[in-house]
């Protein structure tokens, strides 16, 4: 009763009943089962109780909480939007969208149901349309680029087919194992700033902001982390039985590079017009060569 | 930054078949409210599915949302337009002066100097009485006069495009420009200023260096840089007698570089950007006035390590172990260790999070989850 309370839900039009039912929605969807009804109480006292009961008035359709909603949230909603699409048009289609997704057009059972229904108050209700409308943008930009046509593809000057995939060469199995193993021993925070940095090609700027950090932070954490791992690897190659040497050409040197240059210097030397050109600008190669 | 080998790079790209946090979790993830164990589950899921990563990305609030409201949380005195004006008059002619004393000090050390120290103080005393006897009309207008804001500002504003001329132009000419000038002015809202911020009075008693250059100067032979800096207040006597009392001219020049350095940090303070803040890795408290270029480490009561940092505007708070919170309003200057109570219990836990969302209203989490609600600046806690 405290925490409904604490939620204003009566102002919202939420029964003492939903708020209680919707409680333990929440604590059944992330707590287990036979957790202590103390930690459960803990638990609930930790989530937005507010915004959470206005969510939830909101998917039962109270007018009062919609009107709540609309004044807090609309003009944010379009603010998030353009920021996370940078386009006008694409912004307000995407907010409407979501708008759509919040006032419930599916129907289930012959109940209109409405997104706001999968808020569990564990982060803000400002932070959730975020993530929500983000996920809805990323979404839609892939279906979108699936759906891309031919035409399309040319005006954009994609005119030619990306190469088919590169065959899957199978280099030394022990480069692979060293490799996952090292990786292996990495925690979840420094594998997620390698593939940030390395993969997504953040900048050292956003992966601090996703981990609360410095910058500089994250510059070192990068630095010590290559070296660790280039050390840790080199141990693993010459304990599966390779020299020093050796494990240093197979980590500096890459098989499936030198497969990939291959294979492009051949289909280059296929698509050369004929003998008798190649032969005219041979002495030129030469002699700049 | 050190490169990785491409087949490092490869075997990081092992797409993940796990159940993909849901928008809450994701939410809490960014929000930084996730506890330990659920957040290192989301880190390891974040760095095998890039989906995932572009999600968390896309879902973290602007940058200018997520720094401290800098704008809306401004001391009452700089919502004055007119001193707003007046304050950054009076930074461009701290500046103007501190360039022109220099300069001129350079060009006229010689003369300068060898007159100034041949004066013994019986001289200067004569030539005081000079000064009175021939410019009377003078002294009558070097008696303090209370203008209006707005003539402050006009005023602030002409000796700003003079002193900053004068930059080109001759010392004769500097003379000239300054006995036109207005003898100083009082106004109260910038003495109010420069006691509120120990940093901004240098930079108000530098710009005084081109106010205080006295009317009745009629009897100055040469412009000694630093004279006018060091005259007393602006009674028409005391005017008179530093038009033509001996100053040494060094420390003059070095206050006024000591008022440059200061500047930067008034600057900012005067445009209404407070410092950036940030925790280094081992939980130093560390400060930016130049947007992050560079940092000074400050000191927080001896303590070290801190873990948790909300800035808004001046208002700093930090919290670390063992119920370590200190409280600073006025951008770290000065810190206060709060303890909160709430129903007879203290807190003694390892702070983990600080939340202000403003200078009132804040929430202090720590590690075993526990919320401590404030909503009077930390005066009285509440623990839900």
């Amino acid at each position: 009763m405290e925490l409904y309370s604490r939620s204003n839900g009566a102002e919202f039009g939420l029964t003492p009943e939903a708020f209680d039912q919707t409680l333990r929605e929440v604590a059944k969807k992330y707590l287990p089962a036979d957790c202590p009804h103390i930690e459960v109480y803990q638990f609930w006292a930790t989530l937005r109780l507010e915004e959470l009961a206005l969510a939830r008035a909101c998917a039962a359709g109270q007018e009062r909480a919609w009107e709540v909603f609309l004044t807090r949230y609309r003009e944010k909603l379009y603010d998030i939007a353009g920021y996370i699409t940078r386009e006008a048009s694409t912004a307000r289609e995407l907010a409407d969208c979501l708008y759509a997704d919040l006032y419930g057009t599916t129907l289930r059972d012959g109940q209109r149901v409405s997104k706001l229904a999968s808020y569990t108050g564990r982060g803000s209700l400002e932070g959730w349309l975020r993530t929500v409308l983000a996920q809805e943008y990323v979404n839609r930009y892939r279906r979108q680029r699936r759906l891309v046509s031919l035409d399309e593809e040319s005006e954009e000057g994609v005119q030619f087919p990306a190469a088919t995939p590169e065959p899957v060469v199978v280099a030394d199995s022990r480069v692979n194992a060293a490799v996952d193993e090292a990786l292996s021993e990495l925690c979840g925070e420094d594998r997620f700033v390698l593939a940030s940095y390395y993969l997504d090609d953040r900048t050292l700027a956003e992966i601090a902001r996703t981990l609360h950090v410095h910058e500089s932070t994250i510059s070192r954490k990068l630095d010590k982390l290559a070296k660790a791992l280039r050390k840790r690897i080199l141990a693993g190659l010459r304990q599966r039985g390779m020299s020093r040497q050796q494990a240093q050409e197979a980590l500096e040197v890459d098989v499936r590079d030198l497969q990939v240059n291959i294979r492009g210097r051949l289909m280059q030397e296929a698509a050369t017009p004929s003998f008798s050109e190649k032969k005219a600008k041979a002495p030129a190669g030469e002699a700049s060569g | 930054m050190t490169e990785l080998p491409k087949v490092v790079v490869q075997r990081l790209q092992t797409a993940t078949n796990a159940v993909h946090p849901d928008p809450d979790v994701i939410t809490s993830f960014v929000e930084k409210s996730l506890g330990e164990r659920e957040r290192d589950q989301v880190l390891g899921h974040l760095a095998e599915c890039r989906n995932c990563r572009e999600l968390v990305a896309l879902s973290f609030p602007r940058h200018e949302a997520a720094l401290p409201a800098a704008a809306s949380v401004r001391p009452a005195w700089l919502a004055w337009p007119v001193l707003r004006w007046g304050a950054l008059a009076a930074c461009v002619v701290v500046v103007g002066a501190a360039v022109t004393l220099h300069r001129q000090f350079r060009a006229s050390v010689p003369s300068g100097l060898s007159a100034g120290r041949s004066d013994t103080p019986r001289v200067a005393q004569e030539r005081v009485q000079t000064a009175l006897r021939s410019d009377t009309s003078a002294v009558e207008k070097a008696k303090p006069s209370f203008l209006q804001p707005s003539e402050a500002k006009q005023d602030l504003d002409s000796l700003a495009k003079k002193v900053v001329s004068a930059d080109k132009e001759s010392p004769k000419r500097m003379v000239a420009a300054a006995k036109t000038a207005k003898p100083p002015v009082p106004v109260p809202g910038l003495r109010d200023q420069s006691r509120s911020i120990p940093a901004q009075t240098e930079a108000v008693e530098a710009d005084s260096t081109a106010a205080r250059v006295n009317p009745s100067s009629t009897a100055m032979d040469e412009f000694v840089p630093g004279r006018a800096k060091d005259a007393p207040p602006p009674s028409a006597p005391e005017a008179a007698m530093a038009a033509g009392a001996p100053m040494p001219a060094k420390p003059a020049v070095a206050m006024a570089q000591s008022a440059l350095v200061a500047n930067k940090r008034a600057l900012a303070t005067l445009v209404g950007l407070p410092p950036r803040w940030t925790l280094s890795a081992d939980g130093t408290l560390q400060r930016s006035f130049d947007s992050g270029r560079t940092w000074e480490t400050v000191s927080v009561a001896g303590q070290a390590s801190f873990r948790a940092l909300a800035a808004d505007g001046l208002e700093i708070w930090v919290g670390g172990p063992k119920g370590a919170l200190y409280h600073s309003s006025d951008a770290g200057q000065h810190w206060t260790q709060v303890q909160p109570t709430a129903n007879g219990e203290v807190l003694s836990g390892d702070i983990i999070g600080v939340e202000f969302t403003d200078r009132l209203h804040g929430t202090v989490t720590t590690s075993g989850q526990g919320k401590w609600i404030t909503a009077d600046s930390g005066q009285s806690w509440e623990k839900p």
